[in-house]
């Protein structure tokens, strides 16, 4: 099958999407652990009438302190280098996009992970997600960024789903693509020269080859 | 009402029914050519487009993903029918058996719209493998019978490729091939330490004008479809080319549901349903030739039930829906090469095209191997793509993570093999009556069966794809092992499948039934087995070659 990988999709190509969904339904486990101090009520969707950003953007599915903790942790995952990160990149917008649009469960389970990341950071630090220091919050996220020993732990199933979510938002946007990487594709190429390094060439691939042009 | 008997009715305009209405059409017959997509033109294409113009970023939105498959949510493709809606084209598989059917198309030039082209003759030995290993039946011709129909349809299409001259991919006619990217160079080295040889994959996608047609400008943007015409397609090349002939009737968004047949058990035409209006007709012909694609010509028969055919359409032999094989796919490897680590991003996305080892594995004369029959060969693709699809294959997150993604890019290969799937009966389809589509036609239930020749292969396979990369001198960032699921490369065959004896194959070797000789199918169903190389260049070969028979039979009133 021709994986024209021009564009990212859902396919195998960029990642085994069925894992994907394991992932995500097993999160919603995570609620077992959590769901004393966060009762489903309040995990959901609760908009609470907030300030308006100056281009008239809200989430449609985060609250908006969800969205700081989330654009929080994406920025920590993509940060600002020598290119913009995912905060400039708007990541938190397109993660809150999808995700208002995910089935119930998965919204749910995003929502407990990123509740137990609460709860996580004020029984480590005692301060919320967004109250704790920059050290703070990396030490929190290097913790669940490794599997456990059985690799199952939910936790990290969260940050790899989350990561997953940053990572496309980021790589898909224009800072990403045209900044970032600095894609040079999808414009007209007059003559196709591929690779001129002479430290690469291989002269015995040009032999044997009547009917091809040499470079 | 005037009823209007055709020559010839085509069911199906992808790469194989399309090649049926050129030649029929260009030797004077009056053809009908029913598809059950929509129509398409070029300014459709949204070819060179960006992820983030659109709300999803190309991939769709969840909900239109579990509605129609992630393929037919992608919103750079957004034309209906690009990939079939599974809403209204479900199928069934069994629990805990999958198969993958997203890959099929419902619009006219079917899959040519967005294929990977790749072009690769069918080796002599791909003919006759029950003669060479006892396995299945053998092909009702040869290779030296196809030949000259491969040459032109590579002629027509426009291929490029090397001269490899080497028995497992016949030379043919080729355009001049793309300068290889910096991986290539280094992959072909690697591939001579191992004893191999790398080849660009031979594609149909010009490097030179071709035929009226531009030259591949490099855009990279494939997958979107061609706004140039540069890569071959049915409404591209093969349709205007029928059209101009005055003897092609199109009509599109003809859903067929199954073929009609007299008292005489002959085939007299098609009943169909208006794609829109779902509205039922009926279309009639002297000869009736199937190209919905593999499934979809066999969905056809097996529906097409009538008093001299109970068990689907000529089916006496009761092979009909058996024997399905889809390339297997045993894993890819993504590694990256510490040369072109950290180094320059160019734009290789632009020549959109990758690189092959042909198979080596229980070719003529050479020891078998122990394990499993057939072979596979070993596709190797890499180079900085529009996205970073290695991002979620590194560890960690932060600065150093951004870091490691923009080096790599450069550097990233991905080696996969594709082998051969075996012929086995236990592999089929069949109509579940329970569960119809939107129109109201029975769909399948398709039940693959794997062989252990698969697995046996696989590992062989992945074995010889670590060996490559160790050769490279490349890291690897991340392996899968597993075999893809079957249908996922999309590269469906059998079920239908032709041969001398009427008893074992459906079809004979000019693709006629055995039972109803005015019935052809010219496309994949065909296939007796399935060789390791892409089959669409054979699927045009096959029906071009079938196509030139058919015609020769009517002149001679035969039919």
């Amino acid at each position: 099958m021709p994986k024209n990988s021009s564009f990212p999709s859902a396919s195998k190509d960029e990642g085994n999407s069925r894992s994907t969904v394991d992932r995500r339904e097993a999160i919603k486990v995570l609620a077992a652990g959590t769901s004393t101090f966060f009762p489903l009520s309040q995990l959901a969707h609760s908009r609470v009438v907030t300030p308006v950003p100056v281009d008239g953007w809200v989430p449609h599915f985060f609250t908006k302190q969800q969205d700081k903790i989330v654009t929080a942790i994406a920025e920590l995952i993509l940060p600002e280098t020598d290119t913009p990160g995912a905060k400039t990149a708007q990541v938190n917008r397109h993660i809150d996009l999808v995700l208002s649009d995910e089935t119930e469960k998965v919204q749910r389970g995003f929502l407990e992970g990123l509740a137990w990341l609460e709860e996580r950071s004020r029984d480590l630090f005692d301060a919320g997600f967004l109250e704790a220091t920059e050290a703070q919050q990396t030490e929190l996220l290097t913790e669940i960024s490794k599997p456990s020993k059985d690799g199952h732990n939910l936790e990290h199933l969260f940050f790899l789903d989350i990561k997953e979510r940053t990572v496309f938002a980021y790589y898909t946007s224009q800072i990403g693509i045209h900044q970032e990487l600095e894609y040079k594709g999808k414009t007209p190429v007059p003559k196709w020269n591929g690779c001129t390094h002479p430290e690469h060439q291989n002269l015995t691939s040009q032999k044997n080859t009547q009917g091809v042009e040499s470079e | 009402m005037s009823r209007k008997t055709y020559d010839v009715l085509i069911v199906g305009s992808g790469a194989s029914g399309g090649i049926a209405a050129k030649v029929l059409t260009e030797c004077g017959l009056d053809t009908l050519l029913l598809e059950a997509g929509p129509s398409i033109s070029r300014s459709d294409y949204l070819t060179h487009s960006f992820p983030y113009d659109f709300p999803f970023r190309g991939r769709g939105s969840p909900s239109k993903i579990r509605k129609d498959g992630a393929r037919a949510a992608r919103e750079n493709t957004p034309v209906k029918g690009w990939y079939a809606e599974l809403s209204e084209n479900p199928y069934i598989t069994p629990p805990n058996n999958p198969f993958d059917w997203q890959y099929r198309s419902r619009i006219l030039g079917g899959r040519t719209l967005h294929w990977g082209r790749q072009s690769l003759r069918f080796a002599d030995y791909d003919f006759k493998p029950a003669s060479i290993d006892g396995q299945g039946i053998d092909w009702p011709f040869g290779y030296e019978e196809l030949e000259p129909y491969y040459d032109k349809v590579e002629d027509y299409i426009g291929v490029q490729g090397f001269y490899e001259n080497l028995p497992q991919i016949p030379d043919g006619k080729f355009q001049p091939a793309f300068a290889y990217n910096c991986y290539e160079h280094l992959m072909s080295k690697a591939a001579i330490k191992m004893g191999r040889r790398l080849t660009a994959l031979r594609i149909a996608q010009l490097s030179r004008p071709h035929r009226g047609r531009p030259a591949c400008h490099c855009c990279g943007s494939c997958g979107s479809g061609c706004d140039i015409d540069a890569f071959f397609t049915t409404p591209a090349v093969t349709l205007p080319d029928a059209m101009a002939t005055g003897n092609l009737t199109l009509q599109t968004d003809a859903v067929v549901r199954h073929v009609m047949v007299n008292d005489e058990a002959r085939a007299t035409g098609v009943g169909y349903f208006n794609r829109l209006t779902k509205s039922y007709k009926e279309a009639f012909a002297k000869v009736v030739v199937l190209a919905g694609s593999t499934l979809e010509s066999t969905r056809i028969m097996l529906n097409s039930t009538s008093r001299h055919f109970s068990t689907g359409l000529a089916n006496s032999s009761g092979v009909l829906g058996h024997y399905l094989m889809d390339h297997t796919e045993p894993g890819t490897v993504w590694a990256t090469l510490p040369e072109l680590t950290g180094g320059a991003i160019l734009n290789e996305d632009g020549k959109s095209n990758g690189s092959y080892i042909p198979r080596w594995h229980n070719l003529a004369n050479e020891k078998p191997h122990p394990d499993f029959l057939r072979g596979y060969g070993i596709m190797v693709k890499g180079g900085a793509q529009i996205y970073p699809g290695h991002a979620n294959k590194i560890e960690g997150f932060g600065a150093g993570y951004k870091r490691r993604v923009k080096d790599f890019h450069p550097a990233i290969i991905r080696v996969y093999p594709r082998g051969e799937a075996l012929p086995n009966h236990d592999s089929f389809v069949e109509i579940d009556k329970n569960v119809v589509d939107a129109w109201g036609i029975p769909v399948l239930r398709i039940n693959y069966a794997r062989t252990d020749n698969d697995f046996k292969m696989a590992k062989q396979a992945m074995e010889d794809v670590f060996e490559l990369v160790d050769h490279a001198g490349a890291e690897i960032l991340h392996v899968n092992d597993k075999l893809a699921e079957p249908g996922n490369v999309a590269h469906e065959m059998g079920t239908a499948r032709m041969g001398q004896n009427p008893r074992t194959s459906v079809l004979n070797g000019y693709n006629q039934a055995h039972d109803i000789d005015n019935l052809l199918v010219v496309d994949g169903a065909g296939f007796p087995s399935s060789s390791c190389q892409n089959p669409t260049l054979t699927f045009m070969a096959v029906a071009w070659r079938a196509s030139e028979h058919l015609v020769e039979r009517l002149k001679r009133g035969e039919l």
